[in-house]
């Protein structure tokens, strides 16, 4: 993980070495040390009369029920064959269930009483759900796209065609672009056609997205 | 230009679209000259999460690779046998794969919703 190109997972790998790292330290070092001082008090407080106790009861509850982890090394050790076929059987629908079940991409579902996930539902409740996150999509021209404040014939039929295909994709609501500043098209070659208000919001997405070089 | 969708950006039925959009895009220039000159580029909060989610599952598949092939050698050492470095191999995928599974099916089963796609990336950390 630490030779991946991705943060999040370089971070967590570099963690996870240092995390083992000061583990082992820890294990080889200190604990030795620390039992050794402390000697039979590090059974406390089952120690000295106490623990003698605690290992008959211990070993009298062995003796008359052996434990889960026995039962089941010695069913299968008796039974291998049988086991071997329950793991094939199981692991089947669990690779199939694995690869095939639906993830989610939402890091904030369940915050339920957190601020921010009540101001989207209030957002998504007036404005609708997509306008919360909405995609953008940049077209860069070789040349300039406008053309005594009209624009170009090429910009127009170009980015027409996009919007037209993509709100044609199933679960988008709305284009807006250059040439439908209100999802609805419009000839952006003659502004003089155009109304005031789809004007407006021509000249305001395009300044948006194409910025100075207008 | 702005896309908006009828459902919110994380869910899956925004991700698809972005995807549908980028494979458009593609087949547009690829038909139409004038087009294939521009350069268009897709971004917003979908996108992001769609190239992160990817990011993540290539980078998974790699690391998959490469700890499994660790650990087998860790193992073939350590027990200096072949079919105990597998069968320890084995086993350890079996448990990831049976907790993921068990996971997926009480997500989608009794609290009705996604598991986080990074979730079988900490299931193999910590397993």
């Amino acid at each position: 993980m630490t030779i991946s190109s991705f943060t999040l997972l370089q971070s967590i790998g570099v963690g996870l070495g240092f995390g083992v790292l000061i583990a082992l330290l820890v294990s080889l070092t200190l604990i030795p040390s620390f039992i050794l001082i402390a000697g039979d008090r590090i059974f406390w407080p089952r120690s000295g009369k106490r623990f003698e106790t605690f290992a008959v009861r211990a070993r009298k509850k062995k003796a008359e029920r052996p434990g889960y982890f026995r039962r089941a090394a010695g069913f299968s050790v008796r039974r291998p064959a049988l086991v071997l076929g329950l793991t094939v059987i199981i692991s089947i629908p669990a690779i199939y269930i694995s690869l095939t079940g639906a993830t989610s991409y939402d890091f904030t579902a369940g915050l339920t009483h957190a601020e921010s996930v009540d101001g989207i539902a209030v957002l998504e409740k007036s404005f609708g759900a997509g306008q919360i996150g909405p995609t953008q999509v940049l077209v860069q021209f070789p040349a300039a796209i406008l053309t005594n404040g009209n624009l170009t014939k090429i910009a127009q039929a170009n980015l027409e065609t996009l919007s037209q295909s993509i709100g044609n994709l199933a679960n988008v609501k709305v284009v807006t672009g250059p040439t439908r500043p209100n999802g609805a098209p419009v000839n952006a070659t003659n502004m003089r056609t155009v109304m005031p208000l789809d004007r407006l919001a021509i000249f305001g997405i395009s300044g948006r997205i194409i910025g100075r070089r207008w | 230009m702005t896309v908006l969708f009828v459902d919110e950006s994380f869910t899956q039925r925004s991700l698809d679209p972005v995807r549908q959009i980028r494979s458009l895009v593609g087949t547009l220039r690829a038909l139409d000259p004038s087009l294939g000159q521009d350069s268009i580029l897709v971004g917003g909060a979908s996108t992001s999460t769609l190239d992160f989610s990817s990011e993540t599952v290539g980078q998974f598949n790699t690391m998959r690779i490469l700890t499994v092939a660790a650990i087998f050698v860790v193992l073939l050492v350590v027990l200096g046998s072949y079919p105990l470095a597998i069968t320890g191999i084995l086993s350890i995928g079996l448990s990831i794969t049976w907790a993921y599974a068990a996971t997926l099916l009480f997500f989608n089963n009794v609290l009705h919703s996604g598991v986080l796609f990074i979730i079988p990336l900490i299931l193999f950390l910590l397993l």
